[in-house]
């Protein structure tokens, strides 16, 4: 995320934000007025899904350069519940990126979610939130919500569903996508661990002989061991991720919360 | 009695001392003037059937539209002032078309009735003296006959707003005579193919003309076919099946 802002002098040259920029001199005499109305507030989300579960997870710091604004602000949401603990919802949403667009975005959707029920009386599936999402990140296609959206749930089929957004609500349907400041960490490992990207059956032939290893859907405790693993090493590695794991698993049996604590350095 | 009513006729939205709106009763009244519309629904699928009132040889029978298509699921035809009937398919067709941008899936048939039905109180002044679309309530009743993932559905809804599910209506000038055939007639397993004779036989009972392949229009809401009204081939067809008596 931090290359997007990269245009943004006050943070390329700042690790800590600022909103507006003190007005500053130019050569000619004219003075120069700027207005930066995002921030990068760090921290990584994930999504993996099974057979008849879906997982997504986000660690719980909000950092603002190389401060810590908080070990405990979360970017996992249940989405359409009942009351404000979420309790009867059915769809999870993970954001990351800007906090505060975030937390808008979450607000919207959740009472989208909630609207629909109303009107049409009945859940609205996954599929269909999923577009609902889509037409409004779309809506604000020249002044975005600065987020990367995960929703995850269970499509008609009781299949676990996941889908992933860029910032203007382009989306696709997919087995597992991780998200934000460590993105570009844990996704290879998401590919060689999901998806069996470079694994090959030993002894199968030579070179372009060797068979890839099928892949085959993993079972619930399998895919929550490599979402920890996942943050722990992104942890280790990345500055802006660390303090909390938050886990949320949908099934059947509806939404489950969990937490694990990751290092606090 | 005639003049402290009409005192109350002139508020659009204004309740008599009995508690009426006599211009919605009005409207009513409308859609008693107008052509025989019945529907049925069936397990297998909807049928809808309308008279077509031909008033002279020279008009081309086919300029006569009393069943339209709001969705590639959803139908409707009508009974009253067809100008009215209009808007509210315009608003019907936009709010289908909006759901499926919006959520990637069909809008169901009941959210589409009440769309419709949210705009038939829109008229007289509002509250604060703001300009309203319509002067008057809606002079139309429709049958608004679809399916989804409930199954096939057929609806009344009226100028008053309010709307109700039916297995078998009929609305129009004959709809007296029409609706005790049908509550006669109905019953849980017709087929779709009885359901056509059963709409056109009703039809002919309650027409001033002769019913022929010309007078009379169907149209049919499936899960395999959606909505789609039937070729004059097809009319000819099923009116022929008619026992002629």
């Amino acid at each position: 995320m931090a290359s997007l802002f990269s245009s943004n002098p006050t943070l390329a040259s700042n690790p800590s934000y600022l909103f507006s920029q003190a007005p500053h001199n130019l050569a000619a005499g004219n003075k120069e007025h700027g207005f930066y109305p995002y921030t990068d507030n760090g921290g990584s989300t994930l999504g993996i899904t099974g057979n008849d579960f879906a997982i997504i997870a986000g660690d719980t710091r909000s950092t603002s350069g190389y401060s810590i604004n908080t070990r405990y602000s979360p970017k996992v949401f249940r989405i359409g519940g009942d009351d404000e603990t979420g309790e009867g919802a059915h769809i999870i949403l993970s954001v990351v990126g800007y906090a505060a667009d975030g937390t808008a975005l979450k607000e919207r959707l959740n009472a989208i979610v909630k609207m629909y029920k109303y009107q049409h009386g009945k859940k609205m599936t996954v599929k269909a939130c999923a577009q609902r999402l889509a037409t409004i990140l779309y809506g604000k296609r020249f002044f975005p919500y600065y987020v990367t959206a995960i929703l995850g749930g269970l499509d008609e089929d009781g299949k676990g569903a996941l889908y992933s957004y860029d910032p203007v609500g382009s989306y696709e349907r997919e087995q597992c996508r991780a998200a934000g400041a460590a993105a570009s960490l844990i996704m290879p490992f998401l590919d060689n661990q999901v998806n069996f990207k470079n694994q090959y059956l030993p002894g199968t032939g030579v070179g372009h002989d060797l068979q890839a290893r099928q892949t085959e859907p993993l079972p619930l405790h399998e895919v929550e061991q490599l979402v920890r693993d996942a943050f722990t090493s992104a942890t280790e590695r990345h500055i802006e991720v660390g303090d909390g794991l938050q886990m949320f698993v949908v099934t059947k049996g509806g939404i489950e919360e969990k937490y694990f604590p990751l290092k606090r350095d | 009695m005639f003049i402290a009513r009409s005192e109350y006729d002139r508020g659009i939205n204004t309740f008599s001392p009995e508690g009426r709106l006599f211009q919605v009763e009005y409207s009513l009244e409308a859609i008693k003037l107008g052509s025989t519309a019945i529907g049925i629904a069936t397990s297998h699928g909807v049928l809808l059937g309308v008279e077509k009132r031909v008033t002279s040889t020279l008009l081309e029978t086919s300029s006569v539209e009393k069943i339209v298509e709001i969705d590639s699921h959803i139908g409707c035809a009508m009974s009253g002032l067809q100008a009215d009937a209009r808007s509210m398919i315009e608003h019907a067709r936009v709010e289908s078309q909006n759901h499926s941008f919006h959520y990637n899936e069909r809008l169901g048939v009941e959210s589409c009735t009440q769309a419709i039905c949210d705009l038939a109180l829109r008229f007289g002044e509002g509250a604060d003296g703001e300009e309203s679309v319509m002067s008057r309530p809606f002079g139309v009743a429709l049958l608004i006959a679809g399916i989804d993932e409930e199954g096939p559905q057929l609806y009344h809804a009226e100028p008053s707003g309010t709307f109700y599910r039916y297995d078998a209506k009929a609305i129009g000038s004959g709809s007296e005579g029409a609706q005790a055939e049908l509550q006669n007639e109905f019953h849980k397993s017709l087929t779709l193919e009885e359901a056509e004779t059963l709409v056109l036989k009703t039809l002919k009972q309650v027409m001033e003309e002769k019913l022929d392949s010309k007078n009379v229009q169907l149209a049919s809401v499936t899960r395999e076919k959606g909505f789609r009204i039937y070729s004059d081939e097809e009319m000819a067809v099923v009116v022929e099946r008619l026992p002629t008596n």
